[in-house]
């Protein structure tokens, strides 16, 4: 059985997961101001959203979907990332979304099988 | 009983008998008895080889002996060639380093094992560069004993936390430099003592004490079986961090 997948098919697509993870971040916590009781909801809905919608595109990947959610109170944050994969296949995005009262980081990483 | 050199001078031989006979000093004189037994050259010149070289050169020279070879060297120009081939391996190496390094992601069904064609000497034969395939290992999965392991990857994480960030202070300048340094040491870390076949993600949080709240949260989609994940925290006066190891088996 040969795979004639096209190249489009088979890499990591950085600009369709960065919308996907913007619509996802707003649809989940769009308007709402930071509360320590529903922190827990929003990161798993938006986690779970980012999922979903990436395994609707049916590409052959593995998924791992990050999200931090860190209330604003003036304190420095730093993210890092370091990955040992495949270059030509697999690919990782991070979008960094705010509103008045938090700040939601949300990183895709996406490596093929 | 008749003498295996008048044979050979009788019959001709394949080219290819000639520089083995030059190159490895053998004397076809000396045959036992039971060279005799077959008055074919092919089979008298296979038994010499086995009874004097050892195994190695015997499936070497019985091959060759089968197998149609393209025109080799003039016996003369032999010391020449090896001599050249010499100097060809180091000027070239770039070449054989490249062709040993170089895999196909999806080997067909008939990939065979291949390696640089080696003369009887022991010299490697220039090649031109070429793409070497392995063969199927069939598996589909990582052994037992094989596995990501997330107790034991947590627990190196967390001495590396420690150790690392024991006394630090949180600074905005240098936070940044802190998250990457700490990331590749911990995915360097992991990849040495990680097994084959798993491709590792490094994940990193660093941030200031300070009276706000965080949480962290991550879902991931894989084979449960094979794949896993391990996490550590640290803190201190002035600063967090979280370190989170990512490990996804590779087909």
């Amino acid at each position: 059985m040969d795979d004639f997948q096209t190249a489009e098919e088979t890499t990591f697509v950085v600009d369709e997961v960065s919308s996907i993870i913007k619509e996802s971040v707003d649809a989940a916590i769009g308007g709402s101001t930071y509360q320590h009781s529903r922190v827990n909801q929003w990161s798993s809905s938006v986690v779970e959203n980012c999922l979903g919608q990436l395994t609707k595109l049916g590409k052959p990947f593995k998924y791992i979907v990050t999200c931090i959610i860190m209330q604003k109170n003036g304190a420095g944050l730093q993210t890092a990332t370091s990955c040992f994969w495949d270059n030509t296949t697999d690919g990782s995005c991070t979008v960094r979304w705010e509103n008045k009262s938090m700040y939601c980081i949300v990183s895709v990483f996406g490596l093929a099988i | 009983m008749p003498d295996s050199t008048s044979s050979t001078a009788k019959t001709p031989l394949h080219p290819m008998f000639e520089k083995v006979i030059l190159e490895t000093g053998l004397q076809l004189k000396m045959t036992t008895h039971h060279a005799s037994l077959s008055h074919d050259p092919v089979d008298q010149f296979g038994e010499t080889l086995r009874s004097e070289q050892g195994v190695q050169l015997k499936s070497r020279g019985a091959k060759d002996l089968r197998k149609p070879r393209p025109p080799p060297l003039v016996v003369k120009g032999a010391e020449l060639s090896r001599r050249n081939s010499m100097l060809s391996v180091n000027l070239s190496s770039p070449f054989l380093r490249r062709e040993s390094l170089t895999i196909t992601k999806h080997p067909s069904p008939g990939a065979w094992v291949h390696s640089s064609r080696l003369s009887f000497s022991g010299l490697p034969i220039h090649q031109p560069p070429r793409e070497i395939r392995l063969e199927n290992t069939y598996k589909t999965g990582p052994d037992d004993s094989c596995r990501f392991d997330a107790n034991h990857i947590q627990q190196i994480l967390q001495s590396t936390l420690d150790g690392f960030l024991g006394d630090a202070l949180y600074s905005a300048a240098a936070g940044g430099q802190l998250s990457r340094t700490l990331s590749e040491r911990l995915r360097s870390q992991i990849r040495d003592i990680s097994l084959p076949r798993y491709k590792l993600i490094s994940f990193v949080v660093v941030g200031q004490c300070s009276n706000h709240d965080l949480q962290v949260a991550s879902r991931c989609l894989w084979d449960t079986q094979t794949d896993s994940s391990a996490v550590a925290v640290f803190q201190n006066s002035s600063l967090f961090a979280v370190a989170i190891i990512y490990g996804v088996y590779f087909e």
